[in-house]
């Protein structure tokens, strides 16, 4: 028992940050139409940057994180100018190749300036230290932490989106751009700020995901598959609906593992997310979309 | 995810020549180190070209294919260490491993909308690795330790080396690129490329689209295990790390750059990858980086890929050659009845061919059809007149299974309530949509030939394979096609341009004929002069007559054009906000003052 709950625990931690990845892909599948292959490696990218910080200019931690964020932010859009913006009335399947391309740009350009030495110990944010214990399963700072600023981010982007001028003009392109740009909205430059913004939140992925597996340039390849199972699970039209989704993929991943193995754990969410397609073909909380218009 | 991209026909002078090329490589002066990594390239082609069948032809994805490389590649090396099994033996278990796996992921995978399925066969990729390398299979795969594979040896030839290597992976290419040219232009290939216009469409002339589907996924899979079977002698001894499931998208990668949809680009894509790794070898530490670099401007600055080059200089050699050429006739096979022999026609005339009855609809809220009914008598051009969003469409798609409704449709007397619409295209309903929605790639002919789709139950396999029972059912479809589009008095002069260089009205005029090709004993037209001006109106007017008149097919149109109604249909019936305003014989229901109040007003 005492092993079960702490498999949904740290489930549940991890599946905040598998929903935290998700958001970031389905903010910019929303504004963009585009799913982002480039969102994890970004995420390393951005966890290489506060590194950097603290390294060579001897900040601490929350000083590197400050510093990195409009860093990371304009990288965002000079990615998005870089590598989407020119010929962006191309082919849908040649754009999300497109993001496969910046993808391995990042991961190249991180592996030529880190080049030695990977992996790195990332500074800790939050103290893996017991908050309080449960049933005889310690919660740490770092899980109760890492659920929090999850939910907080994932709240403010709820407010911004639905609350705010700028959020609305962004679900107007969202869902029908063509009518958004007649209206005068500028699509590309609001594409831009996305880019900016899911990038802000790949940096605080990649700052709480690196102190768990050590800073490498590999090591977001699981984190982008389960954030993308989360996304496609909880339904890609609904921004809460990766969450629920990042917690499904952490839970099942984690107890099954525990229990059998960590192959049978990775197989386990591969079953999961086929039964939930099976299920609801259009994600948990997708809108079933309606019949083709001719 | 749609596809818009062009899917080609005609492309296998181009395969062959770049073929040819590659053919010629192992007797350059290169370095061994180019000629290995061609021969890599050469099996990533093999790989990328079944990919193009199902991503370029279908319009579907997969991220995953790779990983059916790796099925392959360990079948053969499993096979031969565990069993025994001579090298050679094994490749036909290799590609039937990879057909049963693909079976087994494409029955979901293609029920998915967009990247649901993607994803799906991106995370097979990744299952796939750990399976191999893990401790699930030990025993058979080696885990990470990984598995030796048993050099194929044929007389005094060693094929895991050197130049039998290469042109064994050649010999397969060849051997792929001319099954998928051959796919892509039969019966199936046609198919799935109507699937890939839309799979609406698709479905309602009676084409299987998930079985299409499926069995592209099928191809591009075994195709994949074929590779991998080559792969295991290219490599020698196989372990987890050569398989990363990021190489599964680069697969794709490599189709995309090269130029989705025409056989040959995939190939040049994947020798594109292998050359400028090779060549950035030298890059060191950046290679990544420079690699990418490259990837990012073949993407941005050839979107149609690098066969766009290849297909220009072709359009321009073919233009010199054409000036002289004479363009040659296809013999015509003897003319087939286009319309359906009606069931007990001579007893029958009067009766009631289409009935619909207390049909409902609801999106939501919204009632979009509240209780219609009506009825048209075998042989009689009925119109259904409304203002936009009256429910006309939604009333079409009922008829013809697209849209779910309360209430009964009946066809003859049998209902065809629930039925699948490819069912009820069997069952004698065809129709237009208001887009016209041609495959663009295809010619005029080719495209109505696709409207007999729905007469058989389709066989791939069998459309892909020359057979004469399939040679047979493509010259009916080519006769029938011709038939068509005489009916619809189309120019002989125009029916060998693609559709994607017609004119509107020739569009809706090809539609027309598309949905008559195959026999029908109702003919659903939606808008049929949408957005033409008079004259081309006339036209459409000259050819529903010429359709009614010649076969009696009957005919259900719908239009808010009431000038062009009351030219060709007898009765009708006039729809507002989902209800029945008035039915009646046209020129009196146009006359009604609540029937001009709704339009006017």
């Amino acid at each position: 028992m005492q092993l079960f709950l702490g498999g949904i625990i740290s489930g549940i931690a991890v599946g905040a940050l598998y929903g935290l990845l998700g958001f970031a892909v389905i903010i910019l599948l929303k504004a963009t139409g585009v799913p982002n292959f480039a969102q994890g490696a970004q995420a390393t990218l951005a966890a290489f940057i506060v590194y950097e910080l603290v390294q060579s200019f001897h900040l601490s931690f929350w000083l590197a994180f400050v510093a990195a964020v409009p860093l990371v932010a304009i990288s965002g859009a000079v990615f998005y100018a870089l590598a989407l913006r020119p010929n962006d009335d191309a082919d849908h399947l040649n754009f999300i190749i497109h993001t496969l391309a910046l993808s391995l740009l990042i991961i190249g350009a991180v592996n030529a300036k880190w080049a030695a030495g990977q992996p790195f110990t990332f500074p800790r944010v939050i103290s893996g230290d017991a908050a309080f214990v449960l049933a005889g399963v310690s919660v740490s700072w770092l899980t109760i932490g890492t659920i929090l600023i999850a939910l907080s981010l994932a709240s403010g982007f709820a407010w911004f989106f639905y609350r705010t001028p700028l959020g609305l003009q962004f679900l107007g392109v969202a869902d029908r751009p063509d009518i958004a740009t007649l209206l005068g909205v500028r699509t590309r430059r609001l594409t831009a700020i996305a880019w900016a913004l899911a990038a802000l939140i790949s940096l605080v992925t990649g700052v709480l995901v690196a102190p768990r597996t050590l800073l490498s340039s590999d090591m977001m390849d699981f984190y982008l598959l389960y954030s993308f199972t989360a996304a496609v699970i909880g339904g890609l039209t609904s921004m809460w609906g990766v969450f629920v989704g990042g917690l499904l993929v952490g839970c099942v991943n984690n107890l099954v593992t525990i229990y059998a193995g960590p192959d049978l754990g990775t197989i386990a969410v591969f079953l999961l997310l086929i039964a939930v397609l099976l299920l609801r073909p259009a994600g948990i909380f997708g809108d079933a979309s309606l019949i083709e218009r001719l | 995810m749609a596809l818009n991209a062009r899917a080609r026909s005609g492309t296998l002078p181009m395969t062959l020549l770049v073929m040819a090329v590659l053919g010629i490589v192992p007797f350059l002066p290169i370095p061994d180190r180019m000629l290995s990594a061609l021969t890599f390239a050469l099996v990533y082609a093999i790989a990328a070209v079944g990919l193009d069948v199902f991503s370029g032809y279908s319009g579907q994805v997969s991220f995953g294919n790779f990983g059916f490389v790796a099925l392959g590649a360990y079948t053969s090396a499993m096979l031969t260490a565990h069993a025994g099994w001579p090298v050679l033996a094994t490749l036909p278990a290799s590609i039937l491993a990879c057909a049963i796996a693909s079976a087994v992921i494409g029955l979901p995978m293609i029920q998915l909308p967009g990247l649901g399925g993607a994803l799906l066969t991106y995370f097979f990729a990744f299952v796939a690795v750990v399976l191999i390398g893990g401790e699930t299979f030990q025993d058979w795969t080696m885990g990470p330790n990984g598995i030796p594979v048993d050099t194929l040896q044929l007389g005094r030839l060693d094929f895991s080396k050197g130049w039998p290597l290469y042109y064994l992976g050649w010999g397969g290419l060849l051997l792929v690129a001319l099954a998928g040219d051959r796919y892509a232009n039969s019966r199936a290939g046609r198919a799935l490329r109507v699937i890939k216009r839309t799979e609406v469409l698709a479905s309602s002339m009676g084409i299987d689209v998930k079985q299409a589907k499926l069995f592209a996924f099928l191809f591009s899979a075994s195709v994949a295990g074929l590779g991998g079977w080559i792969f295991a002698q290219a490599v020698g001894y196989l372990s987890p790390e050569s398989f990363p499931a990021a190489e599964s998208v680069n697969l794709v990668a490599m189709a995309v750059v090269g130029g989705l949809g025409s056989i040959c680009g995939p190939i040049m894509g994947a020798v594109f990858f292998g050359v400028v790794s090779e060549l950035t070898r030298s890059a060191g530490g950046s290679r990544e980086l420079v690699f990418a670099l490259l990837l990012l401007a073949a993407l941005v600055f050839l979107p149609g890929g690098l066969f766009s080059v290849l297909d220009l200089a072709f359009a321009s050699a073919r233009a010199v050659t054409a000036s002289r050429s004479p363009a040659r006739t296809a013999p015509r096979a003897a003319a087939t009845p286009l319309a359906a022999p009606a069931l007990g026609a001579g007893a029958c005339t009067g009766s009631p061919l289409l009935e619909v009855r207390q049909v409902t609809v609801r999106f939501g809220g919204v009632i979009a059809l509240n209780h219609v009914g009506l009825s048209v008598v075998r042989g009689e051009v009925y119109a259904i007149i409304g203002p936009n969003g009256a429910g006309k469409t939604t009333l079409l798609n009922c008829i013809s299974g697209i849209q779910r409704y309360a209430g009964d449709i009946c066809l003859g007397g049998a209902s065809l309530h629930r039925m699948t619409p490819a069912l009820i295209r069997r069952a004698g309903v065809s129709r237009t949509f208001q887009h016209p929605s041609l495959v663009a790639d295809l010619t005029v002919e080719e495209n109505v030939a696709t409207g007999t789709y729905g007469l058989h139950p389709a066989t791939p396999y069998r459309d892909v394979l020359p057979l004469p029972a399939t040679l047979r059912r493509d010259e009916e479809a080519r006769a029938r096609a011709a038939d068509a589009l005489d009916l619809v008095q189309f120019p002989a002069g125009r029916r060998r341009v693609l559709a994607g260089d017609l004119s509107l009205a020739e569009q809706k005029v090809v539609d027309i004929a598309r949905s008559v090709a195959g026999s029908s004993r109702l003919l659903l037209l939606d808008e049929p002069t949408a957005g033409l001006d008079e004259d081309d109106i006339g036209q459409v007017v000259d050819v529903i007559r010429a359709v009614n008149t010649q076969t009696g097919l009957t005919i259900l149109v719908i239009a808010h054009h009431v000038g062009f109604l009351r030219s060709i249909a007898g009765p009708s019936m006039v729809l507002d906000f989902g209800r029945v305003l008035a039915e009646g014989p046209i020129d009196q229901v146009t006359r009604r003052e609540d029937v001009i109040k709704v339009f006017l007003g």
